[in-house]
């Protein structure tokens, strides 16, 4: 879709619609969304999200070393006060006013922030954000210390209307690369991209865009292509799951979360089945009472967020709740994404029920979601997903086994991913998706889930 | 004549631009989720970051029931608020022309105007709107927090001006 509207020049439909939403019960509806909104922003998490944005979670991530910095080589960002949340909401606080956040239609959370660019030549500028993944990618990746650099990096990619996380990771890579030696002047038309130099990351992000230069032009195909283009061991060095970049999160340190963007259908993608209340060491009882349903679970879970024990059925629940929720329209803010208290399986149940009158049991929306996931790999399967395939498969980066932590927490330096144990943890996941060793779907899975005839050239 | 009772105060700082009002303002007047039958709408100017709600003033001489040919509209003094009544109402819009607002709609499948009414005191875009940009107070008190702010730019002047002062000594 993307690549025909590309085509045509086209870069949106705007839509307004003025028909009627029917509601089945409006008095109920109104009465139980009240509830369930303030189920959502009585979270802690929540509020305070609602204050910093998405960049809350920066200081506490990169404090434990959970923010991959200079592409891969280290896994915290020194010297970054610039660009702490409380830094980028105090110069937000001065161009906008007391209340500078903007929310989603008609969600009470409000986690985007506005701002206007304080300084430079962009000054005055204004725009949104920026996101927890616009720090990583123009902010530790390329190891920029720099609040103005952040924001208008992140402007330049609103405006160009590209992913600020593909760019900023893509961009990093070229600047390790360029510090070994695999890309050179020549390559990047004399442009020093190195880390730390703001200037070449702005930059690049521009002749990425308009495919300017024999680097632009080939890192615009993204990493994969990219990396066949620029040669040598280029792709050792390229982090990413199915062609997609990860996420600026260092997830040596987190199984579960390794595990999540290895397996994530969409490529590493956080927001599939990442177990991010994970890292709040939740006492065993709590996490017993989310993980058991809707379906009953009573295998091992372990509240540490080192461990191996229990998270493929973490991932496999969250990859679960997450579809439940895409299939629904409903934010996973408003999920057990960041907090243990926020609204589940059966409260969807209901407000669903309120507001459309269709009946769906919890157990119905986790079969609903875990078909559709279930149709995600079968499509994979026919782009040519194996298993341990470091383009297409369920597979990490060669670093995250082979390169320790080299910052953070005492029992964070020194981890990577254990090999042996994450092909285990892939293996338990397998089995809780009914997939064979090899990640494709027992005949009886595919039975079970009504997918049987579907689609009908694969089987 | 009555005291006046409670009002909409609507503080357009504190909007996040979400709309939510407009879709329970919907839901609760029409059963409907729309937001083009809302009785408040945000205004918005996305490339500043401005959202202004905007819905009717329930002003004391309204021009809206002045305008109107057949009276159909009228105050209610008990809510404070500026009604219609459509079975009097002929539908001619002058009402919809005449709002320095532009808060009073038309709904163009009933053929008929459409106002706040304040939901008869319980307004449903103030029970959900969580950062308070829209709220519902009493008469009185709209210009309080207002005084507040002002008075702190004052108070903090002084303290600057103080501050200055024995600097210079």
């Amino acid at each position: 879709m993307g690549a025909v509207m590309g085509s045509k020049n086209l870069k949106a439909v705007a839509a307004r619609g003025t028909m009627d939403i029917k509601i089945a019960y409006p008095k109920e509806a109104l009465d139980y969304n009240k509830r369930f909104i303030d189920q959502i922003t009585s979270a802690k998490v929540n509020q305070t999200q609602g204050t910093f944005g998405t960049p809350f979670i920066w200081g506490a991530t990169n404090s434990w070393g959970g923010v991959r910095t200079r592409n891969f080589q280290y896994n915290q960002m020194l010297y970054c006060d610039d660009v702490e949340p409380e830094a980028i909401d105090e110069n937000s606080t001065q161009t906008i006013g007391p209340h500078h956040m903007a929310g989603c239609f008609g969600c009470q959370v409000h986690c985007r922030a506005k701002y206007k660019i304080p300084t430079g030549p962009y000054a005055g500028v204004y725009d949104e954000g920026p996101e927890y993944t616009s720090q990583g990618a123009f902010s530790s990746e390329p190891d920029i210390p720099d609040l103005e650099n952040l924001l208008v990096a992140n402007h330049l990619v609103d405006q160009w209307g590209v992913d600020n996380l593909e760019i900023g990771s893509i961009i990093s890579w070229a600047m390790e690369l360029y510090e070994l030696g695999i890309l050179t002047d020549k390559e990047t038309d004399g442009l020093e991209l190195r880390f730390g130099n703001s200037e070449a990351l702005q930059e690049m992000i521009r002749r990425i865009c308009f495919r300017e230069g024999w680097l632009g032009n080939v890192l615009a195909e993204g990493g994969i292509i990219a990396s066949e283009k620029i040669g040598k061991n280029s792709f050792d060095y390229l982090i990413q799951v199915k062609g997609v970049s990860n996420l600026h999160s260092d997830e040596r340190a987190t199984p579960a979360l390794a595990l999540n963007i290895a397996t994530a259908s969409r490529g590493s993608d956080h927001l599939r089945s990442r177990p991010a209340i994970d890292l709040y060491h939740l006492p065993q009882e709590v996490m017993r009472k989310i993980y058991s349903s809707p379906v009953p679970y009573d295998g091992p879970l372990s509240s540490e967020h080192t461990e191996y024990i229990g998270k493929p059925w973490q991932v496999f629940w969250h990859e679960n709740c997450y579809m439940g929720v895409d299939c629904l329209g409903i934010c996973k803010y408003h999920t057990t994404f960041l907090g243990a208290t926020l609204p589940n399986f059966e409260d969807w149940s209901k407000v669903l029920y309120y507001n459309t009158g269709l009946e769906f049991t919890p157990r119905e929306i986790w079969d609903i979601a875990e078909r559709c996931n279930m149709m995600e790999r079968l499509f994979n399967l026919r782009e040519g997903l194996t298993r341990d395939d470091l383009k297409k498969g369920d597979m990490l980066n060669h670093r995250y086994f082979d390169e320790p932590c080299r910052r953070g927490a005492v029992d964070v330096v020194g981890t990577v991913i254990d090999r042996e144990k994450f092909k285990k943890m892939v293996d338990e996941f397998y089995e809780y998706k009914g997939l064979d060793k090899n990640g494709v779907p027992k005949p009886e899975t595919l039975k079970r889930l009504g997918l049987e005839n579907e689609p009908s050239h694969l089987l | 004549m009555e005291p006046m009772g409670k009002v909409l105060a609507i503080n357009s700082e504190k909007c996040t631009g979400c709309r939510l009002c407009e879709l329970v303002c919907s839901v609760f007047h029409e059963g409907v989720s729309n937001a083009s039958r809302s009785r408040i709408k945000i205004m918005k100017w996305e490339a500043e970051g401005l959202y202004i709600p905007m819905s009717c003033q329930q002003c004391q001489d309204a021009p809206c029931m002045i305008v109107c040919p057949v009276k159909a509209i009228s105050r209610d003094e008990k809510l404070s608020r500026v009604m219609v009544d459509h079975n009097i109402c002929i539908g001619c819009r002058s009402c919809v022309t005449v709002c320095p607002f532009g808060a009073m709609g038309f709904n163009v499948i009933d053929r008929k105007n459409f106002k706040c009414d304040l939901c008869d005191g319980d307004p449903q875009c103030v029970r959900f709107c969580e950062v308070k940009a829209v709220d519902y107070v009493d008469a009185d008190r709209v210009s309080v927090a207002k005084k507040k702010a002002a008075a702190e730019k004052i108070s903090a002047a002084q303290r600057q001006a103080t501050a200055l002062e024995s600097e210079s000594r």
